[in-house]
Order: C-alpha cells, then structure tokens, then sequence
C-alpha cells in the first residue's frame, strides 16, 4: 500500500495529472446498491454510517449511535463473535442475511483499524440465469482443465465468467513488469469491438489501484452513474480519520473510472484480482452496456474463478515456460552437435534445424567474425548490425541485452521494425567477432488497433481515458522498444557462448599443436637441406679440384676432345655447387623473420639498387606508379623476394627488347584487383618479357625448375621463384602468376589481412 | 722471408683437400713447411709438442666441420690458453653461414676464409694469407 503521505488528502480534487495520488481508499461515499454501517468494534455502535442506512434497514429513526443489536438482530451476536476472534480482521464474509423491509439483505462483515465495517446488500432478483450455481461452476472447471495452452485456458475462464454473469464482455487483464497491461483474453458479445491484445500503460491502472486489489479482490459497480451516497459523519467523532474503505464491497469508484467506462459505453462492470504469490497478475474486468448488479453468491463464484486462474496459473506459466526452455535446450544441443562436425563456427550456426534465428521466438540473427556479416532472417542493414556488433564488444559484460538497441547504438535508429531489442554476446574482444539476435519492437507485434470507424466518446476529462488513447499512450512508452528478454533466452545465450568460447579454444589449441608441427617439420627439413648441402659441397670441392690438376698437369700432352671432357667436368661442378648453395640458400631463407611494418616503397628502391648492374645493362625500365603501402613482415626477406622477382623480369625478356617493369598494388574495390586476393592487399611486379605458358604458371615454383637451358635467359638455379613462394608463404600470404596482354607476366602477391584502409 | 724452419700447421679431416691445398703451396713456392694433422686431438697434441721444443707452427688453418672435436672446439681451446693464444689461427671452412662466422670471430680468430672452388680461388686466397701471416707479421716480430 502506498505511504498516505504520497496521496492527496481526503477530499481532494483529482485530475488527470494526479490520478496516480488519488485516495481512492478513502473516497467518503458508498455506491447506492447496498448501505454500510461502521462500529467501534468494542461498543458495536455505530460511529458512521451511509446516508441509505437506515431507509434500507427499515429504520425511521437514524442510525448513528445505535447499537448492532438492535439493527441486525442475532445476527449481531454472530457479527461480534467473529470480530472476536480475529477472523474477521481485513477479511470481509459473509455471515448471513435479515429481511428488512420486505426485502432479504446479505450482511458483509469485516473489521479494520478498530472499527467493525458492516455492509448490507438487497439481494436483488435481477437478470438471469444463475441456474444452479455449483453446477455451472463444476462445468467451468472441467472446461478449464481441457485447454491446451494458458491463453486458450483463460479464454475459456473468460468464457465461463460471461455464461455465469452474463456481463457483454469479459476480458482477463494481464500485467508486464512494468505496470502496463494488456487484455490476453476476451469473451464478448459479437456486435462489440474487440479489445484483444489492447495494451495500456502503467498510469491507467494506477499503483494505489493496484494495491486495494490486493487488499479486496471483487470490486461491482452496478451502475456506473449512480448516486454517491456519503458516510456520516466524514470524519470518524473519536479519531477524526475518515472511514478506511479498502475492504468495503460498496465503495465509492473514482471519477476517472467512471468516466472512463463511460467513453467505452459501458455501464456496469465487475472486477475481479488475479493473484499470484501475493502479487497482482491481473484482473477479470467484466463490462455491461446497461446497468447490472450481481448478487453476492454470483460474484463469488466468479470468484472462485479467477482464484482457479491464479491457481493455474503458476503451474501453467511454469509448463509453458519449461516448454519453450526445453525447446532452447534442444535448440542448443543441435547447435553444439553442429559445432563439433561443422568445418567452421559460422556454418554450424547458419544451418537449419535449427538455425541460429530460429532458437528464439521472434528474432532475426547474426554473426559478425572477421568484420564480414552473416544475417539469419531480416535483419537490419550491415552498417546497423557492424555498429551493434562494435558496441557488444566494448561492454564488459558477457552477455548483453537491450530492449531499445537506438538507445545505445544511434546508427539502429529507424530500423526498430526488425531490430529494436538486442541480445548479443561477443566471442573474442580482439576479433571483434559477435553473435547477435534481433527483436522487433512491441509495437510491432501488437495486433489490437481499435476499431477506425467508431467515433470516440469523451467526457469532462478528456479524450484521454479512452481506449485508443491508452493505447496511443502505452504505444508511446514502448516506442522502439522490443519485449523484454526472458531469464531463459538470456540464460541460453550465455550457454551458447560458453560452447562457442570453448570450442574456439579447443580449435585454437589443436591449431598451435598444428602449428607447432609444423614449424618443427619446417625447422628439421631446413636443418636436413643445410647439412645436406654442405656434405653435398666436399666431395664436390674434390671432384673440382682433381679435374683441375689434371687439367693443368697432363693438359698440354691430352687430346683436344678429351681436355673438353675435362672442362666439361669442371663446368658440371660449378654448375652442381650453385644448385647446393642455392639449396643452402633456399633452407637458410625466411629463418629469425624480426617481423614489423615494413614499407614496400623503401624495399622496392632498394632492391632495385641492388639489381642496379643489371639495370644499367639492359637499360630497364622500371614504374612503380603510386606509393607502395606499408605490410607487416621482415624486411630483409622482403627485399630478397622483390630482388627475385625484378631480376626474373629484367632477366626474362626478349633479346634485344628493353626491359620494361611495373611494380604496384590493387586494394579491394579498386579495378583491375585480382579476385583470387580475397579481400587481402594484392601486390603485383608485371613485365612485358617473354611471358610464361599457362600450363607451366604452377610448376615455375618449384625448386630448380627453369623452363628454359640452363644459361639461357641469364642462367640461373631455378630457385628464384621457390624462394619467393617460402617468403610469402611464411607471412600468411601467397604468390600467383598471370599473363599479360599482349605479352608479359604479372607475378600477384597476396598479403593477408593488409587490404582494409 | 719465409724459412724451412716456418710451420703452417693445416688441421683438415679432408685428404682431398689437404692435397688441394699442398699442390698450391708448391705452386706458390712456399718455402715453409706443410705440416697436416687430420682432427681436433691430433692438432692440440702437434702444438703442445712443437712448443715443448720451443717451434710453434707459425699459423694454423683450421677447418671447422671435422669428426671428433670439431674446428670450434680447438679455437676455444688454442685462445683459451696462454700458451698458445698468440698463435695466428685461419679459419678456413666451406661454411658461409653468417652465424658460423660470428661464432668464430667472438672466440678470437685471427681470420676467416671460405674454401673456394677452383684452383684459381684457392691460390690467390693463400697468397693473401701467406703473405699476411708469414712475411708481413714475420717481418713485424
């Protein structure tokens, strides 16, 4: 219950702006249907009393002052024992009926604050047909138990309520965690618009409205234009407190109510609380477009089921609950299954059955990993999802959730039909790689638009107690903004999270073992070549060396042919030991890499420095048309892979023609930049030499292949290109040849992760 | 100028190229001597025995890669000790790995040649050593 101090006084004027403050507890009057009577719970005198009090007990003499015995009769007896014992403390019953004045009165009895409230009620013949009232019920509660699921269940309690009363429309309100609420069932007569899934705010139903619920759960007005009659006196003669209504039946409604229903065209209504663990979940709003009174009995088995709707409630809402849970559940482990089996994180995310958009209700999903994104459904623009998924990653938490993305990531304004709840999780803070689902805002599922056509009824207050305008309002509240998200949505993120974390670990281990293997194969099969090499050297050191001094000695007195072998022999031997310090070369290559930003323009200068004899040779010309780009690598090896290929350009042209070289670079996007580059800088060295053959484009790297005799084109090993491949290769990166029209090579260099500005 | 007397102690596990190297000596006309051990041991013991009769080879050339105790370990050996850490020592290895060559260089060799291939290389790689070592210093001490 709300602290007095935040209502307005007693007596207050309410209006729109303060209807939250309104001391609806205290109203100081009665509706005209029944009268009340408050007595000093020691004495059994009456100290206030309605206005109708004694004209409906059949008294002619006023009633104040007068004690329970003489008005009530035994019943008096009954009364007083009950407040004795306590059992009647804030909990109104029932304890009998008197006739009075020709008519049968129910007596109400209930004590509070030291005053013994009683309240009499005519049972009126009224409007049928309550038929056999246990029996309508026991019917009702079979029905319920047959629903399939909790809204279909409440429908049929609605239902139930509507055949018992017989009221136009009965609708079960239902309230978010906010405070606003919705109507989640309806049973109404054909000819009335509809009010399902009519969403209204907090405001409507405002807090202390709330709490007297709580306090009295069956709230009849049975005519919505009645007549207040007041208590007299207000103020109570000892205590000067006015009279604490919050258990009474016949209490006075607010002015905001009543005017409100009066704009819906309702006359009468009854409503009933939905309790669950002490809590408010909702209420059983019936609504009659004429003036309907049900008699006690009635409303108490309406009573009774809506406590069966409480009652139910838990289990089924924990049922459907542990439904979708299992669903999550099953959800996640097909995923994980998928993981272990996928070649890769995003495939096994992306696969149906289900897929990642499909394990919760009402999203569209994506991944973003190497700042490519993969949406699942309808997802927002990429520049939206990239601007979601940079923000995911900067939050501490692991796993995020908002209900109104545009709050926190401007860019997702304006898309909030797709995208207006977020639940994210990022994988790794370096990558910036996030999985992410989508909500659209509530808004957006809400189906109830109200009826176009019907013109809107307003009293003194204003058009906004109306339905369209509640909703207006609550539409207002919730723009952009998704439903909340659930503790087990929430909870499944952060399991699929931990899977994936966990996997890209295993993943990432089993990488550097790989690794690991392989550098340590790599390091032996350089360790095998160098040794080999150098054993290879000294029996060839003697194979020279003899056919030398055979040369010089016996030479003079040896044929001409055989002093050729002899030659011939020696010109083998330095051929052989070329290809051995090529081989020594070849292994010693790309070892203690001091990796770093190296810029390729100083690199290219430079090695066309140390190709400078050749140059001025051949008089070759070289273009590198724009400023080369900075990589990461060593830049040693880098000057030895572009000295390669620059040589095998000049070395490689058509005898007589002037070498003509171009050194430069494609970044995506640009023309002319080679698909096979796959989004990676592409660095290219072109000729317009003698060119290679399509069918030899791959065999050019391997080692000691030349296409061409051995001192052709300048001679060389064969090792040039083998070199350049282990260079690139040992950067990430890969090398690949292409013709060129009319005539020449492009030698394309592929560095990884450099071709993003 | 160059004496019988003067010792160029050669300690190469190589026969071939022990003989490359004495065929281009004679070339040269060195008139010194040729004397060959063929390991790590057998150099040590040769030095320890010419100082015990006061004829220390006037330089050594010494080849790395050799079974046994390799060319490092005698290079450690000969300029770890006083007695003969004066005593010039060529490094001469088919070995060009810059790592070799530093390794060598921080244990305090006197010089580091690579073994050349052909007759020419070889001959006027001694002569540059020859004339450094054996006329140059001589004349010095």
């Amino acid at each position: 219950m709300m602290p007095a101090s935040a209502l307005l006084p007693f007596g207050s004027q309410v209006d729109l702006t303060s209807c939250d403050r309104e001391p609806i507890h205290v109203p100081g009057h009665i509706q005209p249907h029944g009268a009340l009577l408050a007595c000093d719970v020691a004495t059994a005198r009456v100290a206030q009393a309605s206005a109708n009090a004694g004209a409906m007990l059949g008294e002619s003499a006023p009633v104040l002052g007068r004690g329970l015995d003489e008005l009530l009769g035994d019943l008096a007896g009954v009364i007083r024992r009950a407040a004795g014992t306590g059992e009647l403390e804030e909990q109104p019953r029932l304890v009998g009926a008197v006739v009075r004045a020709g008519r049968t009165l129910d007596v109400i009895a209930h004590t509070r604050q030291g005053l013994l409230v009683v309240e009499v009620e005519p049972r009126e013949p009224g409007e049928g047909p309550w038929g056999s009232l246990l029996v309508q019920t026991r019917q009702a509660v079979m029905q319920l138990q047959a629903a399939p699921t909790f809204r279909a269940y409440c429908h049929v309690v609605a239902a139930q309520i509507r055949a018992l009363t017989g009221y136009d429309r009965v609708m079960i309100y239902r309230f978010a965690e906010d405070h606003h609420g919705w109507v989640f069932a309806e049973d109404k007569r054909a000819d009335w618009e509809p009010y399902l899934d009519l969403h209204y705010p907090a405001s409507d139903i405002p807090a202390q409205a709330r709490a007297l619920f709580l306090l009295n759960g069956v709230r009849l007005l049975p005519d919505r234009a009645y007549v207040p009659v007041p208590v007299e006196p207000a103020l109570h003669p000892e205590t000067g407190a006015p009279l604490d209504m919050s258990h009474t039946f016949l209490r006075g409604a607010s002015v905001m109510y009543t005017e409100y229903l009066a704009n819906m065209g309702v006359q009468a209504s009854l409503t009933l609380a939905i309790v669950r663990e002490g809590v408010l979940w909702g209420l059983v709003a019936c609504h009659h477009g004429t003036a309907r009174h049900i008699p006690y009995e009635v409303r108490t088995s309406c009573e009774l089921l809506a406590r069966l709707v409480s009652l139910q409630l838990d289990e089924r809402e924990r049922r459907e609950d542990a439904a979708y849970m299992a669903r999550l559940e099953r959800a996640h482990g097909a995923i994980l299954a998928r993981l272990t089996t996928a070649p890769d994180m995003l495939a096994a995310l992306s696969e149906p059955g289900p897929s990642l958009d499909e394990v919760l209700e009402g999203t569209s999903a994506a991944v973003v990993t190497a700042g490519v994104v993969y949406g699942l459904g309808a997802t927002p623009p990429e520049a939206v999802v990239q601007a979601a998924a940079r923000w995911v990653a900067e939050q501490p938490d692991e796993v995020v959730a908002t209900r109104q993305l545009a709050a926190v990531v401007p860019g997702a304004r304006g898309h909030e039909r797709v995208a207006a709840g977020l639940l994210a999780f990022c994988l790794d803070r370096a990558t910036g790689d996030v999985v992410m689902w989508l909500r659209p805002e509530q808004v957006a599922t809400v189906t109830w638009a109200g009826d176009p056509a019907k013109p809107v009824l307003s009293g003194p207050l204003g058009d906004r107690l109306t339905p369209r305008k509640s909703f207006e309002a609550w539409a207002q509240e919730v723009k952009g903004q998704s439903p909340p998200w659930r503790h087990a949505e929430v909870d499944a993120a952060r399991r699929l999270r931990a899977a994936l974390v966990s996997l890209v670990y295993q993943r990432n281990e089993e990488l550097g073992r790989l690794n690991a293997t392989l550098a340590r194969s790599n390091q032996e099969l350089d360790d095998f070549a160098y040794v080999a090499s150098h054993d290879l050297k000294e029996p060839l050191r003697g194979i020279y060396n003899y056919a030398t001094f055979l040369l010089e000695d016996a030479g003079p007195q040896l044929q001409e042919t055989d002093r050729q072998k002899l030659e011939s022999i020696l010109r083998l031997a330095r051929r052989m030991r070329a290809l051995i310090d090529s081989l020594l070369h070849f292994s010693r290559v790309g070892r203690a890499a001091a990796p770093g930003p190296v810029d390729l323009g100083a690199v290219v200068t430079e090695s066309i420095d140390d190709l400078d004899a050749r140059v001025r040779a051949t008089g070759a010309v070289i273009a590198v048309p724009r400023p080369m780009p900075t990589v990461t690598g060593d830049a040693a090896q880098l000057g030895e892979l572009f000295t390669n290929l620059m040589s095998n350009a000049i070395k490689y042209t058509v005898p007589g023609e002037t070498p003509r070289l171009e050194v430069g670079y494609r970044r995506p996007g640009e023309e002319g930049y080679p698909e096979a580059a796959g989004g990676d800088l592409a660095v290219y060295v072109s000729d317009e030499g003698i060119g290679i053959p399509a069918a030899q484009r791959e065999s050019v790297f391997q080692l000691f292949r030349r296409l061409h005799a051995p001192d052709a084109y300048g001679g060389g090993t064969g090792a040039g290109l083998t070199i350049v491949r282990k260079l690139i290769d040992r950067v990430g990166g890969s090398v690949w040849v292409e013709g060129r029209e009319p005539r020449g090579t492009v030698m394309w260099l592929r560095f990884p992760g450099e071709g993003r500005a | 100028m160059i004496r019988r007397s003067d010792t160029l102690l050669l300690v190469e596990d190589s026969p071939d190229d022990h003989e490359a190297v004495a065929r281009t000596l004679r070339k040269l006309n060195f008139g010194g001597t040729l004397e060959w051990v063929d390991g790590g041991e057998r150099a040590l013991a040769f030095i320890d025995q010419a100082l015990a009769a006061h004829r220390p080879p006037v330089m050594v050339m010494l080849d790395l890669n050799m079974p046994g105790m390799d060319g490092r370990a005698v290079l450690r050996e000969l300029k770890g000790n006083e007695r003969t850490r004066a005593i010039p020592v060529v490094i001469y290895t088919t070995s060009n790995n810059p790592d070799d060559i530093a390794y060598c260089y921080e244990h305090f060799a006197n010089s580091y040649h690579v073994k050349p291939l052909g007759s020419d290389a070889l001959r006027s790689s001694l002569e540059v050593v020859l004339a450094y070592w054996f006329e140059q210093v001589e004349r010095a001490s």
